[in-house]
């Protein structure tokens, strides 16, 4: 079923939007709570959120992109989970790797973050993401949007781990300095 | 702001972006999210059934001591036919015979610390496994010198973690490819010849004088994802810190602290990491060179390859690995006007969109007018200055785009690309193009056809210009050419001007299988046009 199609669905609030949903992307979605997560029940449980979710949702959204959309969805859901986790460390190595590297990124100067500067932030990371070519935007994204483990992205890119790391590196020190260049202080 | 602040931020990037890093396919999701299930399942019932489970929220929320059972180290008898062919194999290298066994003794003794039981890694990352009374988890990837253990327990505050430092600034100044030396290098005895690996990546990092600050040489062996497995060598004039993860520590059923094994040969010492079905490494000081030796999924055999070459003949820093011997790679990129994304990139009119592609690669880029394609961008990698691989993405339905990739092969690099993807699926041979200019046979180029499909994407290679213009001996006539390729089908010979960079080889590479194959073939005809 097309993504047009199971948007309809949803739009004449027939509930086999749901389950064509689930179909379709319940792959994707778990894939995503689990990299966070790390831990088969939470992630299940935000998968089922994110398909309530959408259900509330659509309309009056009507999402361009099914797939990125339904994935936000979830993300966001299991951060909410993560940090409601008495230990973040437990099972959740790979994560705290992730917060730690991107923690590069950040010049640590105060500033008070509200709904305008999450924004600016969002538009400078994109902006970022833009000038980068393909296979090196694909590896931040799969790494720090999907939390996808250094191996796994490194494998589906057909690139070694340390070339994965350097690239990493060296794109979480541009980021930084985006961000400096764009005068946000983070 | 804080790292998990600013990796809820990028939740909010640009779908598109999303979509385009998504998982391969979503069926092979579904395969690893089955596998996962099936691997917690199975954690979960042997917890339950040793009754070290505390919690039954999280595998990863147990109470759980290690353990090492040396009794399980060494498989003599495995080990000893190994080291058998090692021996003969070593001795056709004039290496000492004595000296072989002290290598094999030490790495027998080195590797059979790795055999402490193999594990099954499952696609959360982790695993639990029994190792007769003892449990221990370990991370998948996380760091291929070490395994990852922990004691968990209701009130552990993490502190069982030693967690590697982040890098805070960068250690070298910029670093050279070696990716396309791996034939002169293994002709000039600098790195081992592993025949089974079939991909070969090298990188050397430099300081700011131009000194050496390392070098790191993967081997890749396997063809898919699944298949894969990576050995790596690193090579400084210090220790460097494996910073990809958490290294936790191995404690054994008192909670002591387990160090890892150290053995010493020829009064080196060598540090071992890991286990046999884990990420492990060795690694050493030797001739004032430290080194790392490391692999989640080789086998012993494997790496013990590269050991005994590495302890024989070491990493030529100086002349091998010099940044003058290696390639420095840029890149460069435009977009069409128009098109609204990659905010700071140089924008060129549509029109001029293809004639901004380097010549020799817009050739073997459809034309996309005739297609009714949009452009969208193009992204160039340079190679030592000049273009190396073009990238172009067109839009040709609504929020559907294909990306072209066109590769320069040096003829004098290691392999024509091709061969390496033959592995992916069926070869089919298309046709042959000659060239002419003012009447005469100015060039040959044999389109090696070769089409192949896999991973959702296309190749075809073919070749342009050889040397000097010669494709054949200078006495060949288009006559001599069109009988010697008589028998192949679907060969034909055009005509036209050649103004191609002799000694190179592209390939055009699909990244994107959306495209049906119609679709491809008829993008493909405005190539071959180019041609005419």
């Amino acid at each position: 079923m097309t993504d047009y199609e199971i948007i309809n669905l949803y739009n004449e609030r027939n509930q086999e939007a749901v389950s064509a949903t689930q179909q379709k992307y319940g792959a994707y979605c778990m894939k995503i709570a689990v990299n966070i997560l790390s831990n088969r029940q939470d992630s299940e449980e935000c998968v089922n959120d994110t398909y309530l979710r959408a259900w509330n949702s659509i309309p009056p959204q009507f999402p361009e992109i099914l797939k990125a959309f339904l994935g936000k969805i979830t993300r966001n859901l299991s951060i909410d989970v993560m940090r409601k986790r008495k230990s973040r460390k437990r099972g959740a190595g790979e994560i705290e790797l992730i917060f730690e590297e991107l923690e590069e990124c950040i010049s640590g100067e105060d500033q008070i973050e509200n709904a305008v500067m999450q924004a600016e932030i969002v538009e400078a990371i994109n902006e970022f993401l833009a000038g980068l070519p393909y296979e090196q935007r694909k590896l931040f994204v799969k790494r720090y949007w999907y939390a996808e483990s250094l191996a796994s992205a490194a494998a589906s890119l057909g690139m070694s781990e340390s070339k994965a790391a350097s690239a990493l590196f060296r794109m979480r020190k541009r980021l930084r300095g985006h961000f400096n260049e764009r005068g946000i202080s983070i | 702001m804080t790292g998990e602040k600013l990796f809820e931020s990028i939740g909010g990037i640009d779908d598109r972006y999303i979509e385009e890093a998504a998982e391969e396919n979503i069926e092979q999701a579904k395969v690893n999210n089955s596998e996962a299930e099936s691997q917690a399942e199975k954690n979960a019932a042997e917890s339950m059934n040793a009754g070290k489970i505390a919690s039954g929220d999280s595998v990863c929320s147990e109470n759980i001591n290690i353990n090492i059972d040396e009794k399980s180290l060494g498989k003599a008898d495995g080990i000893k036919s190994v080291m058998g062919k090692k021996a003969r194999t070593s001795r056709l290298a004039n290496i000492a015979a004595c000296l072989v066994c002290l290598i094999f003794a030490a790495s027998i003794g080195i590797f059979s610390i790795f055999e402490n039981g193999a594990g099954e890694i499952n696609e959360n990352g982790y695993s639990f496994m029994k190792n007769g009374s003892y449990d221990y988890l370990f991370a998948d990837g996380a760091d291929q010198a070490a395994i990852m253990f922990s004691q968990f327990g209701e009130d552990s505050d993490g502190s069982d973690y030693k967690t590697s430092d982040s890098i805070a600034e960068c250690p070298y100044e910029y670093s050279r490819s070696f990716d396309e030396k791996r034939k002169k290098l293994e002709s000039e005895k600098k790195i081992p010849i592993l025949e089974d690996y079939q991909k070969f990546f090298g990188t050397a990092a430099y300081l700011e004088d131009d000194s050496m600050y390392s070098v790191t040489l993967n081997w890749w062996s396997g063809s898919t994802s699944e298949q894969q497995s990576n050995i790596e060598l690193m090579a400084a004039y210090h220790e460097i810190e494996d910073i990809n993860c958490c290294v936790a520590e191995m404690r054994d059923e008192n909670g002591n602290i387990i160090k890892p094994k150290e053995t010493v040969v020829n009064g080196i010492t060598i540090k071992s990491e890991g286990g046999n079905g884990l990420p492990r490494s060795l690694s050493f000081y030797k001739d004032g060179i430290w080194y790392r030796l490391s692999s989640a999924d080789d086998s012993n055999d494997d790496l013990g390859k590269v050991l005994d070459w590495v302890w024989n003949n070491g990493i030529d820093f100086k002349n091998a690995f010099a940044a003058e011997n290696g390639d420095k790679m840029e890149y460069d990129s435009f977009k069409a006007e128009g098109v609204e994304e990659y905010y700071n990139w140089r924008t060129v009119k549509s029109s001029e969109f293809y004639d901004e592609i380097p010549i020799n690669f817009k050739v073997c880029m459809p034309k996309f007018n005739e297609l009714g394609w949009k452009p969208i961008k193009c992204d160039i990698t340079l190679k030592n200055g000049e273009p190396d691989a073009v990238e172009c993405t067109y839009e040709y339905g609504k929020d559907q785009r294909t990306i072209w990739t066109v590769r320069r092969i040096d003829s004098s690099a290691d392999e024509l690309e091709a061969d390496k993807y033959a592995e992916l699926g069926e070869l089919r041979e298309l046709m042959f193009y000659g060239a002419k200019q003012n009447g005469k046979i100015t060039s040959g180029y044999e389109r090696l056809a070769k089409a192949v499909t896999g991973d959702g994407g296309i190749v075809v290679g073919f070749s342009i210009g050889k040397d000097d213009g010669y494709c054949f001996a200078e006495d060949r006539t288009e006559a001599d050419w069109k009988d010697s390729f008589k028998s192949t089908e679907g060969m034909e010979v055009h005509e036209g001007d050649s103004d191609y960079r002799p000694n190179c080889y592209y390939y055009v590479t699909l990244t994107t299988g959306r495209l049906t194959t119609e679709q491809i073939w008829q993008a493909m005809e405005t190539v071959y046009s180019n041609w005419k």
